[in-house]
């Protein structure tokens, strides 16, 4: 699974810190998701889309080996 | 993912209040045959499940104390929530005890085999704390580096 996550993040000028608050986590969780080591659940890629206002597919792309 | 169900951050110093002078007494029962005269309790005092009947016989309970203690403390301890709980690190946790799983009972499994007699007993001894032991101690190392990893960026 590969995300833009860290993109999104830089368009909307959010730092990790910032976007983890929003979404009530840590930024570690952050961090391990943009960096890919961790996949999400549905309900926190679906707030990290409406937080990011991006569809949850354009965040998310399944790599030919998922 | 659904949080696991985790007792709150702010009982962490009393899981550290019970386990620490638990484990100092367990410690000092264990090679200081060390007995608190307190806690004599004399015949009749207590039922015995194994023999199905009140205990017959005196019986000092200084080392049954250090053991609910110790128990009780780690799982205080290993069990109270991060200060921000979230899935992360439900599966930090997770991948923590599945870990500590398998080395308790690897080291259980070689004991078995390879340790007998009154050594045997010891190991069971510790084998009864072991699991949350290792348990605790991966979660923190696991912690520890996912912190480290977002410190170095």
């Amino acid at each position: 699974m590969i995300n833009q996550v860290k993109a999104a993040r830089g368009a909307m000028m959010l730092t990790q810190t910032e976007l983890a608050d929003k979404l009530a986590v840590s930024r570690q969780t952050i961090h391990s998701i943009e960096s890919g080591k961790y996949v999400p659940s549905t309900v926190l890629a679906l707030k990290l889309a409406q937080v990011l206002q991006q569809r949850v597919e354009d965040l998310f792309q399944l790599e030919v080996e998922d | 993912m659904k949080k696991l169900t985790v007792i709150p951050n702010r009982y962490r110093p009393l899981g550290w209040a019970i386990f620490l002078p638990a484990l100092i007494l367990g410690l000092a029962c264990m090679y200081l045959d060390f007995s608190w005269s307190l806690l004599d309790l004399k015949s009749g005092w207590l039922f015995n499940l194994y023999e199905g009947d009140i205990l017959a016989g005196d019986l000092n309970f200084t080392d049954e104390l250090a053991a609910v203690g110790v128990l009780v403390g780690l799982l205080i301890l290993v069990f109270s929530a991060e200060k921000k709980e979230d899935e992360w690190s439900t599966v930090l946790r997770l991948s923590a005890l599945s870990w500590a799983v398998w080395l308790h009972f690897a080291v259980l499994l070689l004991a078995i085999v390879f340790v007998h007699g009154t050594a045997f007993f010891t190991v069971l001894v510790y084998n009864m704390f072991t699991l949350l032991f290792l348990f605790g101690l991966r979660f923190r190392y696991l912690l520890w580096k996912a912190a480290k990893q977002v410190e170095e960026v």
